[in-house]
C-alpha cells in the first residue's frame, strides 16, 4: 500500500487507510478531531474552527463546525468500510492564544470548541480515548492510520504522542 | 464575493490607513519612514497561513477588538526578523530577536500596534463617519496558523474569505513587514462601500 501524507487545512477533512498519515498544522483555538477504526485501520481527521453550525450564518462548510464536521467525517469513514460503533476519538487544540481581561464569549472559543467536540462525539457514542487540549499555545498534529497514534508538536511546550 | 471595484476601494483605504500609520511611527521615532504600496489579498481561509509563510512559522501577533458603532477586529502579524527590526528601531539599539520577549519588549510591540491600528481606523473613520474604539491589545508569539485562528474564526463565522493587507515599512536598513488583518463584520464592509459609492 502506498503511504501518503495528507495535509488537512482549516475547515477541511481527510480520511486515510493503514500507512497514511493525516496532518494539520498550527492549531490554535481550532481543534483537530481524529477518529480511528482499529479493526480496518481507517482513520479520519477534521480541522474544525467553531462549535456548532446552528449558531453561525455560514451553513455551506460542514467541516468548519464540531457538530457537523464530526458527522461528515464519520460518514466518509463509513464509505471506506469503517464502523461507527468501533470508532475511537482523539482531540488536540482548543487553545486560547490571546489573554484578554474581561473575557467575552468569542475569546473563549477554544474552550467552547472542546466542549462541542465532546458533546458531538458523545451523541454518536464515540469514546474520546485521549486528548491534548486547552492551554495558550499552538499545536501541529500528525495522526497515523497505522495504529492511531497522534503526535502533537508545539513550539516551546514539547512534543507528545497520545 | 467582493467586486474588483470594492477590492480597489479596500486597497485605497489600506493605502491611506497605512500611510497614516507610517506617519505616526515616523513622528514617534523622529525618523523618516518609507512605505511600500500595501498589497490587499482576498483568499480562502485555508490558504491564509501560506501567505504569511506557512502555518508553522513562528510569528508575533497583536490583536485588538474595535467596539462602538460596528464591531471589527484587527490583527497585526510580524515575522521574527520584523519584530527584531521594530524593536531595534524603537530602542535605538540592536535587540536580540529570540522569543520569549521581555515584558518591556512586549509592551513596546503592543504600543506600536496600538498607534498603527488607531491611525488605520482613523482613516476608516474619516471615510465612513463611524466611530471606533480600540480594546486593550493582546500579544502572542507562536505558530502562524494558531495565531490566525482567532482572526479567521471571526471571519469564518460568516464567510470563507479572508482579507489580508501586507504593509512594508522601512527605515534605513531596518525593514518591518507587517501583515495587517482587518476583520470587519459584513455590515461594516457594506457601510464602507456605501460611503464610497461602490455598494452593490
Amino acid at each position: 500500500m502506498k503511504k501518503e501524507i495528507k495535509q488537512v487545512g482549516m475547515a477541511q477533512y481527510a480520511v486515510g487507510e493503514a500507512g497514511d498519515v493525516l496532518r494539520t498544522l498550527g492549531l490554535g483555538s481550532c481543534i483537530g478531531i481524529c477518529l480511528y477504526d482499529p479493526v480496518l485501520h481507517v482513520g479520519g481527521l477534521v480541522h474544525i474552527m467553531l462549535p456548532e453550525m446552528s449558531l453561525y450564518q455560514d451553513k455551506a462548510t460542514e467541516a468548519k463546525y464540531a457538530d457537523t464536521g464530526i458527522r461528515l467525517l464519520v460518514k466518509e469513514m463509513e464509505r471506506l468500510g469503517a464502523s461507527s460503533t468501533r470508532l475511537r476519538g482523539k482531540l488536540a487544540g482548543g487553545a486560547q492564544m490571546f489573554a484578554f481581561t474581561g473575557q467575552n464569549e468569542t475569546m473563549r472559543i477554544g474552550e467552547r470548541n472542546i466542549l462541542a467536540s465532546h458533546k458531538a462525539l458523545q451523541e454518536l457514542r464515540i469514546p474520546v480515548v485521549a486528548e491534548h487540549t486547552g492551554g495558550n499555545y499552538g499545536r501541529t498534529i500528525e495522526f497515523s492510520c497505522n495504529g492511531g497514534a497522534l503526535e502533537v508538536r508545539t513550539i516551546g511546550h514539547g512534543t507528545f504522542i497520545i | 464575493m467582493l467586486s474588483n471595484m470594492q477590492i480597489d476601494v479596500l486597497r485605497e483605504i489600506s493605502n491611506i490607513g497605512c500611510g497614516n500609520a507610517a506617519t505616526a511611527l515616523s513622528t514617534m521615532l523622529n525618523k523618516r519612514i518609507d512605505m511600500e504600496l500595501p498589497s490587499v489579498n482576498i483568499l480562502p481561509l485555508a490558504e491564509a497561513p501560506d501567505l504569511l509563510g506557512g502555518a508553522e512559522l513562528l510569528v508575533t501577533g497583536v490583536f485588538f477588538q474595535a467596539i462602538d458603532d460596528l464591531p471589527c477586529s484587527i490583527l497585526w502579524l510580524l515575522k521574527q526578523d520584523s519584530v527584531g527590526s521594530l524593536l531595534s528601531l524603537l530602542f535605538g539599539m540592536d535587540i536580540t530577536t529570540d522569543p520569549p520577549y521581555t515584558s518591556m519588549e512586549q509592551s513596546a510591540l503592543m504600543e506600536v500596534g496600538n498607534i498603527l491600528s488607531s491611525s488605520y481606523l482613523g482613516a476608516l473613520s474619516c471615510f465612513t463617519g463611524l466611530n471606533f474604539q480600540l480594546s486593550v491589545p493582546a500579544l502572542a508569539t507562536d505558530m502562524a496558523g494558531a495565531i490566525l485562528d482567532i482572526a479567521l474564526m471571526q471571519l469564518g463565522s460568516y464567510s470563507d474569505q479572508a482579507l489580508v493587507i501586507k504593509n512594508s515599512l522601512r527605515e534605513g536598513d531596518e525593514s518591518v513587514e507587517a501583515n495587517f488583518l482587518l476583520l470587519p463584520d459584513p455590515e461594516l464592509l457594506q457601510r464602507i462601500f456605501q460611503a464610497l459609492g461602490v455598494a452593490e
